[in-house]
């Protein structure tokens, strides 16, 4: 059985994993390849910050809130683990704030201590009328793709540098499923009209005595386009860009005075930190995480694809969650393939 | 009378804080700190400078409360200006937790309403203290050493404060260049002023390298704590009575080690270990209060501001403008006796 995923971003190495640790011992041989143009560092889940938060609005999906639940559950156990600080986890404590009151997130309940803000607590947010505290966590992309990585090596999953220009590319190989975690560019290998990059741009600083999350909501604006501030392990990274629809992947002069000046008003004390990167990154954007299989028919064979993108601002948050869905997936197709078992 | 001449012994956060509140309070006064030894030298420098208070037994709670209430707004207001990284004060939410459940009355400290959004830990919270019942969740303040100290002794000297390198052996040396002498000695004032009610508690701590911890944890029992810093994560620690020991012990480093792996396994990764020791100067109540000495007909006036054990910088600034208040006093004092001299 041969697994090729295309995509080697925060989806593409944990669906692997995934896959890889269910099934690997119930199949007398299965091969998984990765196959990917860009690897961490380059990947847009290395620019992302990591901090686990769904968007404020479930907009009806249930599932992927309960993608999101398994996600934080599944980061919660791995805490206490000795794996923790090279997977780039940790709790952090943080504040959500708001021009006006809002109805309680769908993911009150998955985070911890979950609470309104004081009075005392909004003096320190001049212009913000009402917020969140709650605990949740970091998983850092640029420490966690690494030890992705490990573990699948040690597993014996191949990787491969490569532009993949085709399903049929890696399909016709042998390859039985082909798993798609290719995000913002997957209307390369097949269009889908839905999925537009959602650009952020990023500046990280040094600003240690940062112990918090900080995340300041526009309801007009639109989600990530009011700035946020959000302590990394080295770096605090400061934020609140989103364009949708634009493509530049290069940094723009504006943006970062924006993001500067607006998160230096928030938190006065980054007037002294010290700026030490400055990144640009396209969320791969669609108004419901694409999920699914598609059986493809090409001349003389078929692909079996299992399509797992489209995860926008949230694919840290959700990440856990949508690779056992595809694992599932991944299952079915197995039991499909299955020979009839003969009746005696 | 020519501006009053006052003298500040000691330079740990209870002596420059005080020194400050006197510059600021009588902006005529000749104000000049006297210490042995600076940051980072001083006990201040080995604590977490946590604003979480210790409760004294012989200080009256609302005073106690009054104290930590100033401190914590004057923080509070430094941690949301430009100069907060300089002055090393930030805010940090955690958690304190509780082997066996507290009685009701200890379940609201006297401060719980001073700290930021206090309440008790949720179930899903606890889960991971399997060894703990109870907890409360808050979010505080903390001033790192030695920059809190750096800044304050920046902004004495931007008030014409001079501080010198000296170690006072008796208050009397001074009566001859000050009219009045502030003792914020803190565990020195057990030798300098005989005070028998004085007594050490020793700590020591490790700081150390792990800046993914950003929460702080703090066992109810006082004694095994992870309170994150800007550069480094304290872990303690120790209260050993009466021990005046300075040189941090190998095993007690990996007992704290231990202990507070075992509420954050994570910290086994931590790189980098110092270890520190420091003295608490305990007392059963912090004394602050005026004293006239006498000698041979001389007076010299005295305000003393030490004794804050575990709480010195939960309630320094409280406890310094208490002791600038008192210092006013002696200068009414002086000059009323000086006019009275002249009559």
């Amino acid at each position: 059985m041969r697994v090729a995923v295309i995509g080697a971003g925060v989806m593409g190495l944990s669906t692997a994993l995934c896959i890889h640790e269910q099934f690997h011992g119930l199949l007398p041989a299965l091969h998984v390849e990765i196959y990917a143009d860009r690897y961490t560092p380059h990947t847009t889940s290395d620019g992302a910050a990591g901090l686990w938060q769904p968007y404020l609005s479930d907009r009806g999906d249930l599932q992927e809130t309960v993608w999101n639940k398994e996600t934080f559950d599944y980061l919660l156990g791995h805490l206490g683990s000795p794996a923790a600080t090279e997977m780039g986890l940790f709790l952090i404590s943080g504040y959500n704030l708001f021009t006006q009151a809002v109805p309680d997130p769908s993911w009150k309940n998955i985070v911890l201590g979950f609470r309104n803000l004081t009075p005392k607590e909004l003096e320190l947010f001049p212009g913000y009328s009402y917020g969140w505290f709650n605990t949740a966590m970091v998983l850092e992309g640029r420490r966690y793709l690494p030890w992705l990585s490990n573990r699948l090596t040690q597993r014996g999953v191949k990787f491969f540098h490569k532009k993949v220009e085709s399903f049929q590319e890696v399909s016709g190989d042998g390859v039985d499923v082909v798993i798609n975690c290719t995000g913002v560019r997957a209307g390369e290998l097949q269009p889908d009209p839905e999925l537009q990059p959602g650009r952020g741009q990023v500046i990280k600083v040094l600003a240690p005595w940062v112990k918090h999350f900080i995340i300041t909501h526009d309801i007009e604006s639109g989600i990530y386009n009011s700035p946020y501030i959000i302590p990394g392990s080295e770096l605090t990274v400061l934020g609140g860009i989103y364009q949708h629809g634009n493509w530049n992947e290069g940094n723009s002069a504006q943006d970062h005075k924006t993001i500067w000046e607006s998160c230096c008003r928030l938190l006065p004390a980054l007037q002294k930190a010290k700026i030490v990167e400055e990144w640009s990154g396209l969320r791969p954007a669609r108004p419901r995480v694409r999920l699914e299989r598609e059986t493809l028919r090409y001349g003389h064979g078929q692909a079996e694809v299992i399509h797992n993108y489209g995860h926008g601002g949230f694919g840290i948050t959700i990440h856990w969650g949508c690779a056992m869905a595809a694992a599932r997936l991944f299952g079915s197709i197995l039991q499909e393939q299955r020979p009839p078992q003969p009746r005696l | 009378m020519a501006a009053p001449k006052v003298a500040v012994v000691g330079a740990g956060v209870v002596g420059l804080s005080t020194a400050l509140c006197i510059a600021e309070t009588c902006p005529s006064c000749s104000v000049t700190v006297l210490s042995d030894q600076f940051s980072p030298n001083t006990t201040s420098d080995v604590a977490a400078g946590m604003l979480i208070p210790h409760t004294y037994p012989g200080t009256p709670i609302h005073v106690q409360k009054q104290w930590f209430k100033e401190t914590f707004t004057y923080l509070f207001a430094l941690s949301n200006s430009t100069e907060a990284s300089e002055a090393g004060i930030h805010l940090v939410s955690g958690w304190q937790i509780f082997k066996t459940a507290p009685t009701p009355k200890e379940e609201l400290p006297f401060w719980s309403d001073v700290v930021l959004g206090f309440r008790p830990m949720s179930e899903a919270e606890l889960q991971k203290f399997p060894r703990h019942q109870f907890g409360q969740a808050f979010t505080t303040l903390k001033c790192d050493c030695p920059p809190y100290l750096l800044w304050l002794e920046k902004r004495l000297k931007a008030a014409g404060v001079q501080m010198y390198t000296r170690k006072v052996a008796d208050l009397w040396e001074l009566h001859s260049e000050y009219n009045i002498v502030v003792n914020c000695t803190g565990i020195g004032a057990h030798q300098l002023v005989g005070d028998e009610k004085l007594f050490p508690v020793r700590g020591q701590v490790l700081k150390v390298h792990a800046p993914w911890v950003k929460n702080f944890i703090r066992d109810g029992d006082g004694l095994t704590y992870i309170y994150p810093g800007i550069h480094r994560v304290t872990l303690g620690g120790t209260r050993e009575k009466e021990r005046w020991s300075l040189s941090p012990d190998p095993g007690t480093t990996k007992d704290i080690f231990d202990r507070c792996c075992s509420l954050e396994p994570s910290l086994r990764g931590a790189q980098d270990t110092k270890v520190k020791v420091g003295l608490r100067p305990s007392r059963w109540c912090v004394r602050l209060e005026r004293e006239v000495l006498s000698r041979g007909g001389v007076k010299l006036l005295v305000v003393h501001n030490y004794g804050h054990g575990a709480g010195g910088f939960s309630v320094h600034r409280g406890t310094a403008k208490e002791a600038a208040r008192l210092v006013g006093e002696c200068i009414a004092a002086l000059r009323g006796s000086s006019s009275r001299a002249k009559l």
